[in-house]
Protein backbone atom coordinates (compact mmCIF):
# COMPACT_ATOMS: atom_id res chain seq x y z
CA UNK A 1 0.00 0.00 0.00
CA UNK A 2 1.15 3.86 -0.79
CA UNK A 3 1.07 3.95 3.29
CA UNK A 4 4.10 1.28 3.29
CA UNK A 5 1.21 -1.76 5.15
CA UNK A 6 1.71 -4.89 3.50
CA UNK A 7 -1.24 -7.45 3.15
CA UNK A 8 0.01 -11.12 2.50
CA UNK A 9 -2.17 -14.42 1.34
CA UNK A 10 -1.45 -17.44 -0.40
CA UNK A 11 -4.26 -17.61 -2.65
CA UNK A 12 -3.96 -14.99 -5.74
CA UNK A 13 -6.18 -11.94 -4.72
CA UNK A 14 -9.99 -11.58 -5.62
CA UNK A 15 -10.24 -8.95 -8.01
CA UNK A 16 -13.70 -7.02 -7.09
CA UNK A 17 -13.03 -3.70 -8.01
CA UNK A 18 -15.36 -3.63 -11.70
CA UNK A 19 -15.26 -2.98 -15.06
CA UNK A 20 -15.05 0.36 -16.35
CA UNK A 21 -16.85 1.10 -19.75
CA UNK A 22 -15.47 3.56 -22.39
CA UNK A 23 -18.75 5.02 -23.30
CA UNK A 24 -17.85 8.33 -21.05
CA UNK A 25 -15.59 9.12 -24.04
CA UNK A 26 -19.22 9.95 -26.05
CA UNK A 27 -21.34 10.84 -23.32
CA UNK A 28 -22.06 13.85 -24.96
CA UNK A 29 -23.32 12.24 -27.59
CA UNK A 30 -26.58 10.60 -25.42
CA UNK A 31 -28.81 11.96 -23.32
CA UNK A 32 -28.78 10.39 -19.92
CA UNK A 33 -31.32 8.00 -18.29
CA UNK A 34 -32.05 9.03 -14.57
CA UNK A 35 -29.29 6.22 -13.59
CA UNK A 36 -27.20 7.63 -15.95
CA UNK A 37 -27.06 5.22 -18.42
CA UNK A 38 -27.36 6.46 -22.04
CA UNK A 39 -30.98 7.38 -23.15
CA UNK A 40 -31.64 4.80 -26.67
CA UNK A 41 -34.39 4.97 -28.74
CA UNK A 42 -36.31 1.56 -29.56
CA UNK A 43 -33.71 0.73 -31.94
CA UNK A 44 -30.49 1.53 -29.67
CA UNK A 45 -29.88 4.97 -31.50
CA UNK A 46 -28.94 8.20 -29.55
CA UNK A 47 -32.03 10.32 -29.13
CA UNK A 48 -29.98 13.69 -29.55
CA UNK A 49 -26.96 12.60 -32.20
CA UNK A 50 -28.84 10.12 -35.27
CA UNK A 51 -26.96 7.52 -36.71
CA UNK A 52 -24.78 6.92 -33.77
CA UNK A 53 -26.04 3.45 -32.24
CA UNK A 54 -24.73 1.96 -29.04
CA UNK A 55 -23.79 -1.21 -28.98
CA UNK A 56 -22.37 -3.85 -25.81
CA UNK A 57 -23.34 -3.74 -21.98
CA UNK A 58 -24.58 -0.61 -21.07
CA UNK A 59 -27.62 -0.64 -23.00
CA UNK A 60 -30.19 -0.53 -20.73
CA UNK A 61 -34.07 -0.12 -22.13
CA UNK A 62 -36.22 0.59 -19.23
CA UNK A 63 -35.65 -1.86 -16.53
CA UNK A 64 -33.66 -4.17 -18.74
CA UNK A 65 -30.10 -4.36 -18.49
CA UNK A 66 -28.18 -5.78 -21.34
CA UNK A 67 -25.08 -6.22 -19.65
CA UNK A 68 -23.59 -9.86 -20.06
CA UNK A 69 -22.57 -10.90 -23.82
CA UNK A 70 -25.73 -13.05 -23.50
CA UNK A 71 -27.85 -10.30 -23.15
CA UNK A 72 -26.50 -7.48 -25.01
CA UNK A 73 -25.76 -9.70 -28.47
CA UNK A 74 -29.64 -9.83 -29.32
CA UNK A 75 -29.48 -5.88 -29.59
CA UNK A 76 -26.71 -6.45 -32.79
CA UNK A 77 -29.19 -7.57 -35.36
CA UNK A 78 -32.08 -4.57 -33.93
CA UNK A 79 -28.90 -1.80 -34.78
CA UNK A 80 -28.19 -4.14 -38.11
CA UNK A 81 -31.69 -4.12 -39.25
CA UNK A 82 -32.11 -0.14 -38.66
CA UNK A 83 -28.76 0.81 -40.66
CA UNK A 84 -29.48 -1.17 -43.32
CA UNK A 85 -33.18 -0.03 -43.30
CA UNK A 86 -31.51 3.55 -43.55
CA UNK A 87 -29.59 2.24 -46.00
CA UNK A 88 -32.36 1.26 -48.31
CA UNK A 89 -31.62 -2.51 -47.71
CA UNK A 90 -33.75 -5.32 -47.33
CA UNK A 91 -33.74 -6.85 -44.20
CA UNK B 1 -13.10 6.58 -48.40
CA UNK B 2 -16.70 7.10 -47.36
CA UNK B 3 -18.26 4.13 -45.07
CA UNK B 4 -22.16 3.64 -44.91
CA UNK B 5 -20.92 2.46 -40.94
CA UNK B 6 -17.60 2.63 -39.23
CA UNK B 7 -17.96 0.14 -36.12
CA UNK B 8 -15.73 2.16 -33.04
CA UNK B 9 -14.26 -0.60 -31.27
CA UNK B 10 -13.15 -4.11 -32.25
CA UNK B 11 -14.44 -6.21 -28.85
CA UNK B 12 -17.13 -8.56 -28.04
CA UNK B 13 -19.56 -5.91 -29.36
CA UNK B 14 -17.95 -4.47 -32.44
CA UNK B 15 -17.13 -7.90 -33.52
CA UNK B 16 -20.80 -9.16 -32.84
CA UNK B 17 -22.27 -6.32 -34.39
CA UNK B 18 -19.99 -6.73 -37.56
CA UNK B 19 -20.86 -10.16 -37.72
CA UNK B 20 -24.86 -8.82 -37.61
CA UNK B 21 -24.42 -6.13 -40.27
CA UNK B 22 -22.66 -8.41 -42.94
CA UNK B 23 -25.68 -11.33 -42.34
CA UNK B 24 -27.81 -7.70 -42.98
CA UNK B 25 -25.92 -7.41 -46.67
CA UNK B 26 -23.97 -4.14 -45.39
CA UNK B 27 -20.86 -4.30 -46.87
CA UNK B 28 -19.38 -0.90 -46.61
CA UNK B 29 -18.02 -1.03 -43.59
CA UNK B 30 -14.75 -0.69 -41.20
CA UNK B 31 -14.32 -1.48 -37.79
CA UNK B 32 -11.62 0.58 -35.71
CA UNK B 33 -10.06 -0.36 -32.67
CA UNK B 34 -6.99 1.70 -31.03
CA UNK B 35 -5.00 -1.31 -30.22
CA UNK B 36 -6.25 -4.78 -31.66
CA UNK B 37 -9.23 -7.40 -31.35
CA UNK B 38 -10.28 -8.15 -27.92
CA UNK B 39 -7.32 -5.47 -26.57
CA UNK B 40 -9.55 -4.60 -23.67
CA UNK B 41 -9.89 -8.21 -22.59
CA UNK B 42 -6.84 -9.55 -23.54
CA UNK B 43 -5.58 -6.62 -20.99
CA UNK B 44 -7.46 -9.01 -18.09
CA UNK B 45 -4.77 -10.15 -15.27
CA UNK B 46 -4.51 -14.19 -15.95
CA UNK B 47 -6.18 -14.97 -13.47
CA UNK B 48 -9.63 -13.11 -14.50
CA UNK B 49 -12.05 -15.65 -16.19
CA UNK B 50 -15.41 -15.31 -17.74
CA UNK B 51 -18.20 -15.64 -15.22
CA UNK B 52 -20.75 -17.20 -17.59
CA UNK B 53 -19.71 -20.72 -18.55
CA UNK B 54 -19.00 -21.47 -22.36
CA UNK B 55 -20.82 -24.77 -23.24
CA UNK B 56 -20.44 -26.36 -26.69
CA UNK B 57 -24.44 -26.46 -26.78
CA UNK B 58 -24.60 -24.62 -30.16
CA UNK B 59 -25.12 -27.76 -32.33
CA UNK B 60 -28.54 -28.75 -30.35
CA UNK B 61 -29.95 -24.91 -31.02
CA UNK B 62 -28.66 -23.51 -27.80
CA UNK B 63 -26.14 -20.44 -28.82
CA UNK B 64 -23.39 -20.07 -26.24
CA UNK B 65 -23.92 -17.97 -23.38
CA UNK B 66 -20.86 -16.25 -24.76
CA UNK B 67 -21.05 -16.45 -28.50
CA UNK B 68 -21.41 -12.94 -30.32
CA UNK B 69 -22.79 -14.14 -33.12
CA UNK B 70 -25.16 -17.06 -34.61
CA UNK B 71 -22.83 -20.29 -34.85
CA UNK B 72 -19.53 -19.27 -33.06
CA UNK B 73 -18.55 -20.91 -29.41
CA UNK B 74 -15.43 -20.18 -27.12
CA UNK B 75 -16.43 -24.05 -25.81
CA UNK B 76 -15.91 -25.09 -29.16
CA UNK B 77 -12.59 -22.97 -29.77
CA UNK B 78 -10.47 -22.31 -27.69
CA UNK B 79 -12.87 -25.22 -25.80
CA UNK B 80 -12.37 -23.69 -22.68
CA UNK B 81 -15.85 -23.20 -20.17
CA UNK B 82 -14.24 -19.94 -18.50
CA UNK B 83 -12.44 -17.82 -20.74
CA UNK B 84 -9.68 -15.78 -19.56
CA UNK B 85 -9.45 -12.58 -21.41
CA UNK B 86 -6.75 -13.49 -23.57
CA UNK B 87 -8.34 -16.81 -24.43
CA UNK B 88 -11.34 -15.03 -25.50
CA UNK B 89 -9.44 -12.24 -27.26
CA UNK B 90 -7.94 -14.93 -29.24
CA UNK B 91 -11.61 -16.10 -29.92
CA UNK B 92 -12.50 -12.95 -30.77
CA UNK B 93 -9.93 -12.75 -33.35
CA UNK B 94 -10.80 -16.21 -34.96
CA UNK B 95 -14.14 -14.58 -34.99
CA UNK B 96 -13.43 -11.92 -37.36
CA UNK B 97 -10.99 -13.83 -39.38
CA UNK B 98 -13.75 -16.51 -39.78
CA UNK B 99 -16.43 -13.70 -40.87
CA UNK B 100 -13.59 -11.65 -43.06
CA UNK B 101 -14.53 -8.51 -40.83
CA UNK B 102 -13.34 -5.18 -42.18
CA UNK B 103 -10.99 -4.72 -39.08
CA UNK B 104 -8.61 -2.18 -39.02
CA UNK B 105 -6.27 -1.90 -36.11
CA UNK B 106 -4.02 0.27 -34.26
CA UNK B 107 -6.46 3.05 -35.17
CA UNK B 108 -7.62 5.87 -32.61
CA UNK B 109 -9.90 8.11 -33.61
CA UNK B 110 -9.43 11.28 -32.23
CA UNK B 111 -11.90 13.72 -33.79
CA UNK B 112 -15.73 13.36 -34.66
CA UNK B 113 -16.37 15.65 -37.78
CA UNK B 114 -20.26 16.33 -38.29
CA UNK B 115 -21.78 16.14 -42.09
CA UNK B 116 -22.44 20.08 -41.95
CA UNK B 117 -18.93 20.50 -41.35
CA UNK B 118 -19.21 21.08 -37.13
CA UNK B 119 -17.39 19.84 -34.92
CA UNK B 120 -17.97 17.52 -32.02
CA UNK B 121 -15.58 17.58 -28.91
CA UNK B 122 -12.57 15.52 -29.28
CA UNK B 123 -13.02 12.03 -29.32
CA UNK B 124 -10.44 11.74 -25.75
CA UNK B 125 -11.45 14.84 -24.73
CA UNK B 126 -10.33 13.98 -21.04
CA UNK B 127 -11.89 17.79 -19.50
CA UNK B 128 -15.51 16.67 -21.08
CA UNK B 129 -15.12 12.41 -20.06
CA UNK B 130 -16.36 13.16 -16.37
CA UNK B 131 -14.46 10.26 -14.04
CA UNK B 132 -17.58 9.30 -12.93
CA UNK B 133 -19.54 6.20 -13.09
CA UNK B 134 -21.46 6.83 -15.90
CA UNK B 135 -20.88 3.83 -17.98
Amino acid sequence: MVDGRRFTTKQPPILATGFEGSGKLVRDLFEAREDGYPLLSAKDESTITPGMFLCGPSVRHEQHVFCFIYKYRQRFAVVAKAIATNLGLPA
Amino acid sequence: MIYDVIVVGAGAAGVGVGVALKHAGIENVVILDRHQVGASVAAWPAETRFITPSFPTNSIGMLDLNAVAIGVSPAFSPGVEHPTGQEFANHLKGVAQFFELPVQTGVSIVRRIMRDGGRWPPFHDQATADPGDWF
